[in-house]
């Protein structure tokens, strides 16, 4: 398998070139073209669960409930995968764990388990919705990022908003503060904010969907 | 201070590198991260003291946050114990710049471009009148005075262009310009048919001389693009 990132980082794309055997999943609607001879097949689970842990992906993350599998059976063949939003892609080599902005998620190697992580009070707080996705096995897994993406190396603690936040690995340890003084929480427009603890690398992407979304949301005609 | 512009032209986004006894006021809520040394603190703005100088600078605030745009608070970000950092994204996709002004100067920015600046500027907020309001710039508009550095965004690219002489741009893609220039609102071509058929509409017509920097997208333009596509 083989992946090349093209047009970044505004108008990035993957495209997913796969030897006969290999196959790549990928969020539903992700597709952009592929070549005839692969083959897709749409899921609604993750790789253990059932139609149960499909829909609470899609009830609990804002994530789709259909996943879709691109096979390679006897030929290769190749797929170009875009996400929504514009803004850069990350290719990261999984090898264990990573933690990942519900919304980031674009395709992974199939082996990769893809599990809706209870984030509790903590995301509450911090405005996401309550999951984030762990990402657990070993190979290519793509994300993608409202804006480019800045790879921080964290060694000492490092504060980030949480809207800002595409994925971390798990040797990190955050916990949800107050910006400063109450007045500034309630004021700042910062509000609460990740603190992260311990060494590890954090992803944060340079757009915030709901600041841009405050922006043209006013604009836009009432429904 | 250090300053440093990343991802330009599409998701610019600044990092100011703070010694000890520097700071930097930024727009509310375009903070992405930070180092946890830095201490933040909120005002609303505005120059006047004592009680009743407060309470202007409160209707200031309102007024800035209501009609004009932008937030009513700012943020001013201090290292503490040490040198820090702090990252800086505008809401909207497009790039930075920085505009460097000196003391007797004045800059005139449309609702919602500004981000950051220096403590040596001074920010008001400037009754636009109706040629702002016709060209869709909103009723008010920022003004900053001062010597030091200011940081505005803008959707999509951003072009400096100095003016000597005239200058003419769409009402939707001025960003900010020296106030040296004067400006009035006409119509793009001569007569109101042209100004419907060229799709321009209403243009402002630059004079004098001074910086004047441009977007290469248009705000308005994104919404009518995006209505027809929203459910219903």
């Amino acid at each position: 398998m083989e992946i090349k990132l093209e047009y970044r980082p505004a108008y990035s794309m993957a495209t997913v070139n796969l030897n006969p055997g290999e196959s790549f999943r990928a969020e539903s609607g992700a597709m952009v073209g592929m070549s005839a001879e692969l083959e897709m097949e749409t899921s609604s689970r993750t790789q253990k669960g059932g139609v149960l842990k499909g829909l609470a992906r899609k009830l609990l993350t804002g994530e789709s409930f259909f996943l879709n599998t691109f096979h390679a059976r006897t030929v290769p063949g190749h797929v170009m995968l875009a996400p929504a939003n514009v803004g850069d892609l990350v290719l990261h080599d999984l090898n264990g764990e990573l933690l990942v902005q519900s919304t980031c998620y674009v395709g992974s190697e199939p082996s990769i388990d893809i599990q809706t992580k209870l984030g509790g009070f903590k995301n509450f707080f911090g405005g996401r919705g309550f999951f984030m996705l762990k990402a657990v096995g070993k190979g290519p897994l793509l994300l993608s990022a409202f804006g480019a993406i800045l790879e921080v190396d964290v060694t000492e603690p490092f504060i980030i908003d949480t809207g800002h936040l595409v994925a971390f690995e798990p040797t990190l340890d955050f916990k949800i503060r107050r910006v400063g003084s109450w007045f500034s929480t309630f004021f700042s427009g910062e509000g609460l904010v990740c603190h992260f603890t311990g060494r590890g690398k954090l992803w944060i992407q340079s757009r915030n969907p709901g600041e841009f979304g405050g922006i043209v949301g006013p604009m836009l005609p009432p429904r | 201070m250090q300053h440093e512009l990343l991802f330009k032209p599409s998701f610019a986004m600044a990092k100011f590198h703070l010694e000890p006894g520097e700071s930097i006021i930024v727009e509310a809520g375009s903070m992405v991260g930070m180092s946890p040394n830095m201490t933040i603190k909120t005002s609303i703005g505005g120059t006047r003291q004592g009680f009743f100088g407060k309470f202007f600078n409160f209707l200031i605030a309102l007024v800035r946050k209501f009609l004009g745009g932008e937030s009513m608070f700012f943020n001013t970000y201090v290292p503490t114990g040490g040198p820090g950092a702090v990252w800086v994204a505008p809401g909207m996709v497009g790039d930075m710049v920085a505009v460097p002004l000196s003391a007797g100067m004045c800059l005139i920015i449309q609702p919602g471009s500004f981000v950051a600046s220096t403590p040596g500027i001074v920010l008001k907020t400037r009754w636009g009148g109706l040629k702002s309001i016709l060209g869709r710039e909103g009723a008010f508009l920022l003004e900053a005075s001062g010597d030091g550095m200011l940081w505005v965004n803008s959707y999509g690219g951003v072009k400096e262009i100095q003016v000597d002489g005239a200058f003419i741009c769409d009402t939707g893609h001025m960003v900010c310009f020296d106030s040296s220039l004067n400006y009035r609102l006409r119509m793009a071509g001569k007569g109101m048919l042209t100004a419907f058929k060229s799709g321009e509409g209403l243009v402002f017509e630059f004079s004098g001389r001074g910086r004047l920097w441009l977007q290469s997208r248009n705000l308005s333009t994104l919404v009518s693009w995006i209505t027809p596509a929203l459910p219903r």
